[in-house]
């Protein structure tokens, strides 16, 4: 028997608050000076850089301003359709993650283009995400790949573990809770890949830990790990 | 903004995944009127998603926490950007039609395409055409009611069966004609239960003249919906008034479903819907490309009606891609630009057949031979030529992680695994050797 | 100085006053002794108008009581409160107890007929203060009802959650209503009360659950208003008839949105008598599961509600009480549900009317307890085999 919990949960919880940038705090002052600007921006770096991260806190700060704006998985939609991207331009903020899921995919190419255009003539600002950086990304249409190119680019790395940890504790921080330094380290010995899955595993623990009412501890999260992942409960 | 949305944001925010209410909530535009809260999506993909994953929540709010007298409407539409300040110009909305009723207005619109001109007949389709043209001029007739449509994806099912509604409209514009999916048809009656309106949805869907419903399999398992679809059925047949359904097999062969049911949706008429003949897929081709105001030419029509495997839709997008790219380049379209246009889809059905290929290849542009990739020895410079052997073999072939493992001299899956991550590894930390030599192969292998 | 107050107007304040200030014992060691330390376990005593004002802290709360007394050349000083408490508890009521300052300040004496003590008294400087912040809200509303709302979610708030806004009750303060909301993440309890508050945005303080103990325990069923004022990380408010002062630091942190949680439809309603139900669930509990204390309860239309629990040496037990069933959907199909028999209790204890409604979908969405009469909610989450 295992208690279910009450959805409690605040979504959402990328913000800038709890981003640790790793030597590029530029990157925090060029998003939230979108609204002016306008134009369009290429973030690009591997895997748990943030990118991600960055792209959703736009969208929660487009809230807060009032600002339209949508979060645009490529990779993710790619299986919708690239009708999936008509009429977008009217969001203020777009944010595409994954762009190179897309390039080179026949129709996506195009609306994507389109897409560009459209917003670029709304004034809306673009932020775009990618593995790589502009320039060496393939594109099969040239007018797509010179407004890409033509994107200002930030380059995002991962975190090393010091940063890790503090990202994972402003994260607890962020939900009402300390999280002890000894059980950050833990999990950084025991999970083997990145920021994303150290994201995810903190999650189940604060699921856990309102489940059975326990605290953040070495063994509790020692616990956890032993377990085999358990869906989340809703109410 | 709306303060019924904003206060349904909220609730949506702890309900659902940040990922899903920044792609799919988000961009939708709210307009509260004294009656109605009107939803207008991006585009219909978007609707679509919202509608079958997150209307229920919508409505649950809205009824429980606004107003349980307020009408909810999704549509496709835009809010013109105005500057902050200004008021807001009423928003322009496509409007789908027509509008039945308020509570139920789950039906889906007409879409302008699909009518019978616009159908490319051939073998595979004759007879069904041919009958849905029957059941349009006597609709309501007993020996086509019901008249059901099946065969697999994107054959043109959805066409014939809106080109009857269209018909039939044309002939009597005040005909109520109810075109909807499965599966809008049991998110209504899972509504109209919550919200204790089970005579209204009886009364709606009992008086509608034609009632088109697409993908029927979609009641499997739901018994409560079959149940509801089968008074449904009964009544509105008993009365003359025509069904048309598709479904994507024979429904004697679906699990799940009720034998009465079974038995009354085959008790009409039931044409199937074969995959078109190389054929038939070029004519599809030539009349999709004129509807477009493209002349495009036989031999092309031809190249890609043979080398694309896969339902009319994929054969459409196709050629969508060829158009747009020439529209692009300005270019002429002949077989040669319509091969560089789709080298990505064409190569993707012949690599399928040898996977031995992928291997000489690599051992070409690594300069190894393919025992080598084969053989138990360890050296570096055996190493990365077969991680990039197995990485590639993964991505372009459908062989399992086993099955790849087995054709190197009987490696196991992790180690298969293995390699696969690590050369991803290099591929994500900008590694320039792994990564041109990865571009290289690939651009090799697919042309 | 000297003053002396009858037995029970003294006792009733003391005993609210040593469960505000700490325990030295609990204080840690190292800095057991001190001056400082003493004067937090202390009581302060301060002349005022008509009397004395003691007052007890234990830095986050503050509780002051205004004992009426005739006494003469008073000063501020301050003795041990659970010493206090433990002797004057101990004279029979109506006994007229004497406080006499020594000379140098130095010692309390406190006497009756035959008894004599003699108590150190600390430096009333050393006494700890909360500092507040100008006011920035005032609000008011009836005595009676901030106790009906607090006492009515209580139960439910979290007892040891590292997320510590749990760890207390939320006040949505509203200019047309208060509610107070309690969860520990398995059960919710939510009281609104409509009433004309004063403010004109809503505020949300969060009481800390000492805080809302103490505040029960002092607030009584007077109708008249009270006036909350809210600062910054500060509530203070202060009982008619300046009988009672209460101070306490709010939890700093956003709170759930509780109205997302609430449940909106639960198609099978049933109506059972409070009592009844009761007196079956605590008979219950020795044959539940120790650690999960789980029950299931069946709702079957045109039977009893069927509880029933097995523990984990094998003993089973089966109650019955009556219910009278309500659905919306024409279905009858029975619902089962299980959920912690002590959560039940808790939710049913809390509602204080003759029947109660228990409101179920399926054994997988929560159960939506409310009063025959009134208009708090509870919520209980079931549990998963």
């Amino acid at each position: 028997m295992s208690q279910l919990i009450l959805p409690l949960g605040s979504n959402p919880r990328h913000t800038f608050a709890n981003f640790c940038t790793d030597g590029n705090e530029g990157i925090l002052d060029a998003l939230e000076s979108l609204p002016r600007q306008g134009g369009s921006l290429w973030l690009h770096g591997p895997q748990d850089s943030g990118k991600t991260h960055l792209l959703q806190a736009v969208c929660h700060q487009a809230k807060a301003r009032e600002v339209s704006a949508a979060y645009l998985p490529l990779k993710q939609m790619r299986e919708l359709g690239p009708e999936a991207l008509d009429g977008l331009e009217q969001c203020l903020w777009i944010c595409l993650d994954d762009v190179d899921a897309v390039l080179e995919q026949g129709d996506w190419e195009q609306r994507l283009f389109g897409l560009i255009n459209q917003a670029m003539d709304h004034g809306a600002s673009l932020l775009m995400a990618a593995r790589q950086p502009a320039e060496s990304v393939s594109v099969a249409l040239p007018d797509l790949r010179s407004r890409l190119r033509g994107a200002v680019s930030f380059p995002l790395h991962p975190l090393d573990d010091e940063r890790q940890s503090e990202a994972l504790r402003r994260r607890a921080h962020s939900q009402g809770y300390d999280l002890p330094e000894d059980a950050v380290r833990y999990m950084q010995r025991h999970v083997v890949r990145g920021l994303g899955q150290l994201c995810q595993l903190l999650d189940q623990l604060e699921q856990a830990s309102l489940s059975q009412q326990r605290r953040i501890t070495v063994p509790f999260v020692r616990e956890v790990l032993a377990q085999p992942p358990t869906s989340e409960s809703r109410l | 903004m709306s303060a019924i949305w904003q206060g349904c944001l909220r609730y949506l925010e702890a309900e659902l995944t940040e990922q899903d209410i920044n792609t799919f909530v988000r961009p939708l535009h709210a307009e509260e009127s004294p009656t109605s809260l009107l939803l207008l999506a991006p585009n219909m993909v978007l609707l679509q998603q919202v509608r079958n994953r997150f209307m229920d929540r919508i409505e649950n709010y809205v009824r429980a926490f606004a107003r349980e007298d307020l009408s909810i409407d999704l549509r496709v539409g835009t809010q013109p950007l105005a500057p902050e300040g200004s008021p807001s110009s009423p928003p322009q909305t496509e409007t789908r039609a027509p509008d039945f009723g308020i509570d139920l207005n789950y039906s889906d619109r007409l879409l302008p395409k699909f009518t019978f001109d616009k159908f490319v007949r051939g073998h595979s389709n004759e007879l069904a055409y041919a009958t849905a043209e029957l059941v349009s001029l006597q609709a309501g007739n007993d020996d086509y009611n019901p008249y059901l449509i099946y065969g697999g994806v994107g054959l043109g099912k959805t066409h014939l069966m809106q080109a009857i509604g269209h018909a039939i409209l044309q002939n009597q514009p005040n005909t109520s004609v109810v075109y909807l999916h499965c599966e809008q048809f049991v998110q209504s009656l899972i509504s109209a239960l919550q919200h204790n309106r089970i005579d209204s949805f009886k009364g709606y869907y009992r008086s509608v003249d034609v009632l088109l419903i697409d993908d029927i399999q979609f009641l499997a398992g739901k018994e409560r919906s079959q149940d509801e679809f089968f008074h449904t059925f009964n009544a509105l047949t008993g009365r003359q008034r025509q069904i048309v359904v598709t479904c994507d097999r024979y429904p004697k062969e679906i699990e799940g479903m009720e034998d009465r049911l079974k038995s009354r949706l085959g008790g009409g008429m039931y044409c199937a819907i074969d995959p078109p003949s190389t054929e038939t897929r070029a004519a599809i081709l030539l009349s999709k490309a004129e509807q477009r105001g493209i002349d495009l030419p036989n031999p092309v029509a031809w190249f890609i009606a043979e080398k694309t495997v896969g339902s009319v839709r994929e054969l459409e997008s196709a050629l969508s891609r060829v158009i747009m790219q020439a529209n692009v380049g300005g270019q002429e379209i002949d077989v040669d630009f319509a091969r560089h246009c789709l080298r990505d889809i064409v190569p993707v059905r012949d690599r399928l057949l040898n996977a031995d290929q992928i291997k000489s290849a690599i051992a070409a542009y690594y300069d190894v031979t393919k025992e080598d990739l084969d053989s138990q020895r360890r050296p570096q410079a055996i190493a990365l030529p077969r991680q990039m052997a197995m990485k590639l073999l993964h991505e372009l072939t459908q062989m399992s992680l086993a099955s790849i493992g087995e054709s190197f001299g009987g490696r196991d899956h992790s180690t298969v695994l293995y390699a696969c991550q690590k050369i991803q590894k290099r591929l994500d930390e900008n590694d320039e050797q792994t990564q041109a030599d990865y571009r290289n192969l690939k651009r090799k292998l697919l042309g | 100085m000297k003053f002396t107050i009858e037995q029970q107007a003294l006792v009733d304040p003391l005993r609210k006053l040593a469960s505000t200030a700490p325990d030295v014992a609990s204080l840690n060691a190292s800095v057991s002794g001190t001056d400082a330390v003493n004067a937090v376990a202390s009581i302060l005593i301060e002349p005022e108008k008509g009397g004395v004002r003691f007052t007890a802290t234990d830095n986050t709360l503050r509780l002051a009581f205004h004992i009426p007394v005739e006494g003469e050349d008073l000063k501020p000083c301050t003795v041990p409160a659970s010493t206090l408490l433990h002797i004057c508890s101990r004279f029979s009521a109506g006994a007229e107890i004497c406080f006499e300052l020594e000379g140098d300040g130095k010692a309390m004496n406190v006497s009756h007929g035959r008894s004599r003590y003699k108590l150190v008294v600390v430096d009333a400087n050393e006494f700890p203060g909360i500092t507040s912040q100008d006011d920035e809200y005032e609000l008011s509303l009836p005595e009676n009802v901030l106790r009906s709302l607090l006492s009515s979610v209580r139960y439910a708030m979290a007892q040891n959650d590292m997320r510590y806004y749990l760890l207390g009750v939320l006040l949505d303060v509203g200019p047309d209503s208060v509610t107070a909301v309690a969860t520990d993440g398995h059960r919710m309890a939510v009281a609104e009360h409509a009433v004309q508050t004063g403010v004109n945005e809503s505020v949300q303080p969060i009481i800390p659950s000492k805080g809302v103990e103490e505040l029960t325990k002092i607030l009584t069923d007077q109708e008249q208003d009270l006036v909350l004022h809210l600062a910054g990380n500060h509530l203070r408010l202060e009982l008619s008839g300046d009988r009672c002062a209460f101070h306490t630091m709010l939890v700093d942190g956003k709170y759930p949105d509780y109205r997302t949680v609430v449940p909106t439809e639960r198609k099978l309603r049933a109506e059972v008598s409070r009592e009844a139900l009761i007196k079956a669930a605590e008979r219950i509990i020795p044959v539940t599961d120790e650690l999960t204390q789980a029950v299931i309860l069946t709702f079957k239309d045109g039977e009893n509600l069927e509880i029933g629990a097995r523990n984990n040496k094998g003993d089973t037990g089966e109650e019955q009480v009556e219910m009278k069933i309500n659905r919306d959907d024409g279905a009858e199909e029975e619902v089962k549900i299980s959920i912690n028999i002590k959560y039940l209790i808790d939710s049913l204890q809390a509602l204080g009317c003759p029947d109660a409604v228990l409101a179920v979908n399926d054994g997988s969405k929560s159960m939506l307890i409310t009063p025959s009469e009134g208009s708090s909610k509870h919520i209980i989450m079931p549990m998963k085999a």
